[in-house]
């Protein structure tokens, strides 16, 4: 894996990250701000992303190439929709990652180290204490959503098969 | 309603307050900042706290009682623990409200008016916006929990289910 910072002059770089919905309010300084606790992370195939078990608080967006979610070793969900948004949870629970992410094939990441904010201090700190917040609100209402709408599901699947019973 | 300033020498309350889960993230400075923007109110048994489809910004935090939530007729969920927090879609996104909230007894919120957001300014309204998205972002992960509980649960029913009878 190689990291490589966040460097402001890097226009490609820059553009690539505002493509990123959860990155486009900001701008100028509030970008260079927040991304003091970024990093992009490049990997090669078969490299783990989040290893199941650890606990960091790092959380991910896919820029480019594949993912394997896995569980006990054993694949259960693949990412490849850039900007796809992973790892958030371990941001805000001190619980071990409940899952490991590989790469199905060389990816690319934007990783976000929310242990870092802790360090910023004075405005930077506020600043980006406000943008980091709102969009993670913005991300776990997303996640919110998509659970209770499986609950639902998974609700009527259940359903279904008491009334068979039921026959 | 009957609605309070909230008393800083209420004992009582305060305790209540500072037991709220959400409250966690506030230091000592925060939150009696906070309660200043805030009232207390108090509904009766059968008394509507949100009308679904009004526009307002006030938020909730629930202090004692419990409440209904109904979407267009419909019980779809209640809200009975301390420090469970309501309404703050209408902060954030300033939409028409999407649900009806009632007092099932005699119920206790502390109501914080989300407008005073918009007339912050600077590193204020940074401020504020830093704590209102780390409390409502708490809360949100709070319920991400409960519901990928409740999704483990379902699945391990079904599993059971499916045994007993095989689909085909």
């Amino acid at each position: 894996m190689k990291i490589i910072p966040f460097d402001p002059n890097d226009t490609d770089l820059v553009e690539s990250i505002l493509a990123i919905p959860a990155f486009r309010p900001l701008g100028g300084d509030r970008l260079a701000d927040v991304m003091k606790m970024a990093s992009i992370h490049e990997y090669e195939k078969r490299e783990e992303v989040i290893t199941q078990g650890e606990t960091d608080q790092r959380m991910f967006f896919l820029m480019s190439g594949k993912l394997s979610v896995r569980v006990d070793d054993i694949e259960i969900n693949t990412l490849d929709k850039p900007n796809t948004v992973f790892g958030e949870m371990g941001v805000i629970d001190t619980a071990p990652r409940s899952a490991t992410i590989m790469t199905r094939r060389a990816s690319r990441c934007l990783s976000l180290d929310i242990s870092f904010m802790d360090r910023l201090e004075g405005r930077a700190k506020l600043a980006v204490q406000a943008f980091f917040y709102k969009m993670f609100y913005e991300i776990l209402s997303e996640r919110l959503r998509e659970t209770n709408e499986h609950i639902a599901d998974l609700d009527m699947q259940k359903m279904v098969l008491e009334t068979m019973d039921i026959d | 309603m009957k609605q309070f300033s909230f008393n800083p020498h209420d004992a009582k309350v305060l305790a209540r307050l500072q037991k709220m889960p959400v409250f966690d993230a506030l230091d000592s400075a925060q939150l009696p900042k906070l309660l200043q923007l805030a009232k207390i109110r108090q509904y009766d048994d059968g008394e509507t706290i949100i009308n679904e489809g009004d526009t307002d910004q006030i938020v909730y935090f629930l202090i004692s009682g419990s409440c209904s939530v109904n979407i267009d007729g419909l019980d779809v969920n209640a809200i009975s623990k301390l420090g469970d927090v309501f309404g703050e879609m209408g902060m954030i996104n300033h939409k028409p409200r999407s649900a009806t909230i009632t007092a099932e007894q005699e119920t206790l919120c502390l109501a914080l008016d989300g407008s005073f957001l918009e007339r912050m300014k600077g590193m204020d309204k940074l401020a504020a916006e830093a704590l209102f998205y780390r409390i409502f972002s708490e809360m949100l992960a709070a319920r991400i929990r409960d519901a990928n509980r409740k999704v483990l649960r379902l699945e391990d029913e079904l599993k059971d289910l499916s045994v007993q009878r095989p689909m085909e």
